[in-house]
């Protein structure tokens, strides 16, 4: 009976705090709702990986394979005329990879069962990693496509294979590709009899030619056991090979992982300060100590600013512990130190603005803390903090312009390891002040409307 | 030094304040006298610039130099020692004090001195080291004092200042105050104990509801409001007698007339009467 009394009076108190009980029980259902809509994928068009297509080689064979990636359904591809403005793109957020048809492209493609095949430059964003696997394989498919193209034309399809009979001589003993052009002869010989000009579906092209075991690609021709440079045909068959590299600023002295996890690190720090102050503010109000510091001979934008003085110097301590780090521990080279500093104070101002909000706007330290936590997750998952905004719907990923987790992990990151120039700052910069100083201002107004409650 | 000019403050349909009109001149100790919910509070809290007035004026200053409490001039001659204890718990005593006292633009040396005598006048001298959360609640209430007098402040706002202290604690508070008073310090003493108010103030307001029922010197309070005396006589061998009389010296010197008086016993009327007398309640029902 006691135990309940205590259980009931307990709830009573849950429910009596309409804010505690706002995070108690609906913001899970929203959190629950917002995976949801992240996790159901969005429209088709949402789940194309943005990629940016340069073709250096100008050929007949490169035209159509850029076609076939223009119009591919996995791919939001754009053509850019040169690979400066395809690595742009990467660098600016804009597309996930750039993907490089090189010069030689038609030249080697004529001849891909000799020599080497063509080779495709990738380079993508390197906090988009988990887009890279997938890139590579949809690459391989419409480099199947390409090839598949080839052997729709008989007369070019039986000069490739006289053509690859007589390397395959010269090269000595192969039984798989023996195997794989004898079958290539007798699907073509049996087409041409029938008068078919399509290459039969199961037309036994991958069998053990492929050159990585589970059918992707081999990178770059380099054998996998002792990472030696080798010609492609040494590893086996593949239409074309696809080397990947990771596309950087110019003035990136090192390139670092830490640069990436300490960019989102450095958002997470900032919401553990602010999250800290945003109950301080109701705490002071609870503890009686705000009243004496109001009696005291100081003008209210006196108190909130020394809170937000606290708050500020928190947050640079957060962010200098984890730069120094960052830099001393796991040797990460900053890009442009310069929008770094920028990042830094336009951010600062940004979070000791929605603290302040938070704070003011809080009746109690319990739902002070909840509105914190509840605001600065919003604002984390929304703004790609936790959950990468390429997984998200594409109306999603607009709406992550309204989380300010968005620009100071986009600011951050310029400053790190992308080097964006100060310049380039002004926008996520602009945005970080903007929201900041509004939600200073609107804490004010909140903080000086409750002054007779 | 201080005027509450026909103030008043409502929440929602409760009048916490309703046409208060008080004057508390310089030097004097001026008991806000009544039970919980009376207006003690919000009165004081306007008078230190913490609620604003729904209409009505407060004054604060010598006369002819008399400022609204929201002006920074005016929170500098003020102290507060709220009923809510306003202390950081987790700094030490030397800490709190050095905080609130730089709010008052002390520093340095002058800082120190300041903390030293504070503490010394509310005798935690000993514990200035230690954190305030772990001081005893009487510990508290000299602490929380102490920071409402660093800067010496001219007028003192004193919230039920030993409310629920220890009796050690309540006379040191009471001790503090009447050295306080010896310096020129006005004081404001908000109370529901009557003795401590009868024993300190000056001058008395006893309000109830909002408004101002008497006000006056203790003797005043008790002449004008406090009814007649009570004798109780013991007579040897008879039952006790009760009269109740304006003049009980006289009562008592009949009594002794008669020869056979074993015990004689006065009760005087005091502010707990008047208050009765008043509102036909007691102060701390």
């Amino acid at each position: 009976m006691i135990i309940w009394s205590i259980a009931a009076k307990d709830l009573k108190l849950l429910f009596r705090d309409r804010s505690g009980c706002f995070f108690v029980f609906a913001f899970p259902v929203l959190f629950a709702i917002f995976f949801g809509m992240v996790f159901s994928g969005g429209s088709k068009e949402d789940r194309k990986i943005p990629v940016a297509v340069v073709d250096m080689d100008n050929s007949a064979s490169s035209k159509a394979f850029v076609r076939d990636l223009l119009d591919a359904e996995e791919f939001k591809a754009e053509q850019v005329a040169t690979l400066e403005l395809g690595e742009q793109r990467v660098l600016s957020r804009k597309a996930a990879a750039v993907v490089v048809v090189p010069k030689d492209f038609g030249e080697k493609q004529k001849a891909i069962f000799g020599g080497k095949p063509p080779e495709l430059d990738v380079g993508v964003d390197p906090s988009r990693q988990a887009e890279t696997g997938m890139l590579m394989g949809v690459l391989q498919k419409y480099a199947f496509m390409g090839m598949t193209r080839t052997f729709q034309d008989p007369g070019m399809a039986r000069s490739q294979l006289t053509n690859a009979r007589t390397l395959a001589k010269l090269a000595g003993s192969n039984a798989k590709l023996d195997k794989f052009l004898g079958g290539m002869e007798d699907v073509l010989a049996q087409a041409e009899k029938d008068g078919i000009r399509t290459m039969p579906a199961n037309t036994p092209m991958d069998e053990g030619l492929t050159g990585g075991k589970d059918g992707t690609a081999t990178k770059a021709g380099t054998d996998e056991k002792t990472g030696q440079k080798k010609p492609a045909a040494a590893v086996g068959f593949t239409p074309m090979t696809i080397s990947s590299r990771e596309v950087r600023a110019k003035n990136t002295l090192t390139p670092n992982a830490f640069a990436v996890s300490f960019s989102q690190a450095v958002v997470w720090g900032f919401m553990g300060a602010a999250m800290g102050f945003g109950t301080s503010l109701v705490g002071e109000r609870q503890r009686g100590t705000l009243a004496r510091l109001r009696c005291a001979p100081l003008s209210v934008m006196q108190i909130l600013l020394g809170k937000a003085a606290a708050c500020g110097v928190t947050v640079l301590m957060v962010v200098g512990l984890l730069l120094a780090m960052a830099k001393f521990a796991f040797g990460v080279a900053f890009a442009e130190p310069v929008s770094l500093v920028m990042a830094t104070m336009c951010g600062m101002v940004c979070f000791v603005g929605l603290m302040m909000l938070v704070a003011a706007a809080s009746p109690s330290e319990r739902s002070g803390g909840g509105l914190a936590w509840g605001v600065m997750m919003m604002f984390s998952f929304l703004g790609g903090a936790a959950v990468p905004l390429f997984v998200m719907p594409g109306w999603m990923q607009t709406l992550s312009n309204i989380s300010p987790m968005k620009w100071l992990i986009l600011a951050f990151e310029g400053g790190i390891w992308r080097g964006t120039a100060p310049v380039n700052m002004l926008l996520p910069c602009a945005i970080l002040l903007g929201v900041g100083l509004a939600s200073f201002f609107g804490g004010t107004v909140v903080f000086l409307r409750k002054r007779d409650g | 030094m201080l005027s509450w000019i026909n103030v008043r403050k409502s929440f929602g349909t409760v009048h916490a304040v309703d046409g208060l009109s008080l004057e508390v001149a310089k030097g004097e100790i001026f008991g806000l006298l009544g039970p919980n919910g009376a207006g003690k509070t919000t009165s004081i809290s306007m008078a230190i610039g913490l609620l604003a007035p729904d209409s009505g004026q407060i004054l604060i200053g010598p006369a002819g130099a008399q400022l609204p409490p929201t002006d920074v001039r005016a929170r500098a001659m003020i102290g507060v020692a709220p009923q809510a204890l306003a202390l950081y718990d987790e700094l030490t005593g030397v800490e709190n004090l050095k905080f609130f006292g730089s709010l008052y633009g002390l520093k340095g040396e002058v800082l120190t001195n300041r903390v030293d005598e504070a503490l010394d006048l509310t005798g935690l001298t000993d514990r200035g080291g230690h954190r305030a959360g772990t001081y005893s609640g009487g510990m508290k209430r000299r602490l929380n004092l102490a920071a409402a007098i660093l800067h010496r402040p001219s007028l003192l706002f004193m919230d039920e200042p030993t409310a629920g202290v220890d009796p050690q604690s309540r006379h040191a508070i009471v001790n503090i105050v009447e050295r306080l008073k010896a310096t020129g310090c006005t004081i404001v003493y908000c109370t529901h104990y009557m003795e401590e108010a009868q024993k300190m103030c000056s001058r008395i307001a006893i309000v109830d509801k909002g408004r101002v029922l008497a006000l006056g010197t203790v003797d005043d309070l008790i002449k004008s409001s406090g009814g007649s005396s009570t004798v109780q006589l013991h007579h040897a061998g008879r039952q006790p007698q009760r009269i109740t009389t304006d003049d009980p010296l006289a009562v008592l010197s009949a009594a002794i007339g008669h020869g056979d008086l074993s015990e004689a016993t006065i009760q005087r009327p005091d502010l707990e009467s008047v208050f009765l007398n008043l509102t036909g309640r007691t102060l701390r029902d």
